[in-house]
């Protein structure tokens, strides 16, 4: 199987600068604030079929108590908002007024017959946008480490939970923290394998019709480390593109985690998926 | 072994095994002996970071391994740095260092500034995200050295070459050397916003820092 190379360099969708101009949008509230608005964007940013939503890779945290910054081309958490593991809240905050649109603005899209595919992030990625990274790592080698990711796997789940409530087809998952050239295969074999294990086997049991989509980086970390086998699976039907090759796998009932590929390639011309088994 | 001695190995041994509440212990015990602080930092602290430094470039080490090493140091550090005699440290090349506008992808910054730390810079972090501006006020205040940026990706690489516009408009380009690194960049990218120096890793950009420092006191 051919290796996985990402050369996206970021994890933010980003709007392209023609859709904001030809639906005039200009405030930053428009595409972070008002439902209706990330709607029109959303269904002008639809490729293979699919519907992603831009700016959504920073709201857990947000709900969690960071407080982004808001931009046209995205939202940033520019310092993790506490100092000390102790400090995390054990909940989201799903009432924040971003999360609130972008919610209403699935459930609007998925309302209308769209597939809808929502990113999530791992719980590294999420405790490092939380805590200074020094912390995570320092707090991840004692005791206390165990409690740490256990709190922020329920994050992820909770967080998976209120998308899919809204109708999302496909979850989206990503942890761009947790790469082997990062953590090291120690680190990444004993700590995070075992942890994404336990979220990916509770998505699958709580959302048993919503397949997930591993990030391509991700993948080719656990094919790297052997911690997962893949298999190529060729699309049933006609298919022309790799997004449509994702609806006809969700068509078919099936909840599987896909992977070793990336979702910013919905149109690319290809019609197998890969499946990863943990 | 004089005493001296066995705590700055034990300060190079905390350092290097991740001992970061120990090392605090560790370095009261050498300042309550009434060794000279400045030793314990550069023949016990940095000697410690400097070999992690090392597994990390041997990929004994990674990011989780060098920051905790690092969170030693600092610890032993803050015992260590109110002891220093006036006047007992030589003068130190600037650098500063930042993520440009755009981006909060700190990681590859931060080694590299545990690495100047390490290697004896005085370093200015700006942190993550900086504006254009911040990096022009900061270069205005120290006044020559190294400017180091990083970014991971490709929708802010361009801040660096404004960064450099920047430098150049205030009339103290020549003042400063521009390093920079990051995930998408490359020697032809840095040569075409007028970088100096493109560095691929924390441990080379530390290399040739030091280069760089020895070249402006010689």
């Amino acid at each position: 199987m051919e290796r996985f190379v990402c050369v996206n360099g970021s994890d933010n969708l980003q709007i392209p600068g023609d859709v904001l101009e030809s639906l005039e949008i200009r405030e930053l509230t428009d595409v972070h604030l008002r439902a209706d608005r990330i709607v029109e964007v959303s269904r002008r940013m639809k490729a293979g079929g699919w519907i992603r939503l831009p700016f959504c890779n920073t709201l857990c945290c947000e709900a969690l108590g960071a407080v982004p910054v808001l931009s046209l081309s995205g939202a940033r958490v520019k310092e993790p908002p506490y100092r000390r593991a102790e400090e995390l809240p054990d909940r989201l905050k799903a009432e924040t007024e971003r999360l609130t649109a972008m919610l209403s603005a699935v459930e609007l899209l998925a309302g209308e017959g769209n597939c809808v595919a929502y990113n999530i992030e791992g719980p590294f990625t999420l405790l490092c946008s939380l805590l200074p990274m020094n912390r995570v790592f320092s707090a991840l080698r004692k005791e206390e480490g165990v409690k740490l990711l256990e709190k922020a796997e329920s994050w992820v789940c909770d967080y998976a939970a209120l998308a899919v409530g809204r109708g999302v087809r496909l979850l989206s998952f990503a942890d761009p923290v947790a790469a082997v050239d990062i953590l090291g295969e120690k680190m990444f074999s004993s700590v995070y394998v075992p942890s994404l294990k336990r979220v990916l086997d509770r998505l699958r049991s709580e959302f048993p019709d919503t397949p997930i989509h591993l990030c391509g980086k991700l993948s080719q970390c656990l094919l790297d480390t052997r911690f997962c086998t893949a298999e190529r699976r060729e699309s049933e039907g006609r298919c022309a593109s790799y997004g449509e090759a994702l609806s006809s796998f969700c068509e078919t009932g099936q909840n599987g985690v896909i992977g070793h590929f990336c979702l910013n390639y919905l149109k690319a011309k290809r019609t197998y998926l890969t499946l990863l088994e943990l | 072994m004089s005493e001296k001695e066995k705590l700055l190995a034990e300060l190079d041994r905390c350092v290097l095994e991740m001992e970061d509440e120990a090392v605090i212990e560790v370095a009261e015990k050498y300042v309550a002996g009434g060794h000279d602080a400045y030793d314990g930092i550069t023949e016990g602290l940095s000697r410690g970071m400097e070999k992690a430094g090392k597994l990390y470039e041997e990929e004994e080490y990674f990011v989780p391994e060098l920051l905790i090493c690092s969170d030693a140091m600092y610890n032993g550090l803050d015992v260590l740095k109110p002891h220093l005699k006036a006047g007992g440290t030589d003068h130190k090349y600037p650098v500063i260092i930042g993520v440009v506008e755009g981006d909060t992808h700190d990681i590859g910054k931060n080694l590299v500034k545990i690495m100047m730390d390490t290697a004896g810079f005085d370093v200015h972090d700006l942190g993550r995200d900086v504006p254009v501006s911040s990096f022009i006020e900061k270069a205005k205040e120290v006044g020559h050295g190294l400017l180091c940026m990083s970014t991971l990706m490709t929708t802010t690489m361009v801040n660096m070459g404004r960064v450099i516009d920047g430098l150049k408009e205030a009339g103290i380009r020549d003042d400063f050397k521009v390093m920079v690194g990051g995930g998408p960049l490359s020697k032809s990218y840095a040569d075409k916003i007028g970088a100096d120096i493109y560095t691929s890793n924390a441990a080379e950009a530390a290399n040739v820092a030091k280069v760089i420092a020895e070249a402006f006191i010689a």
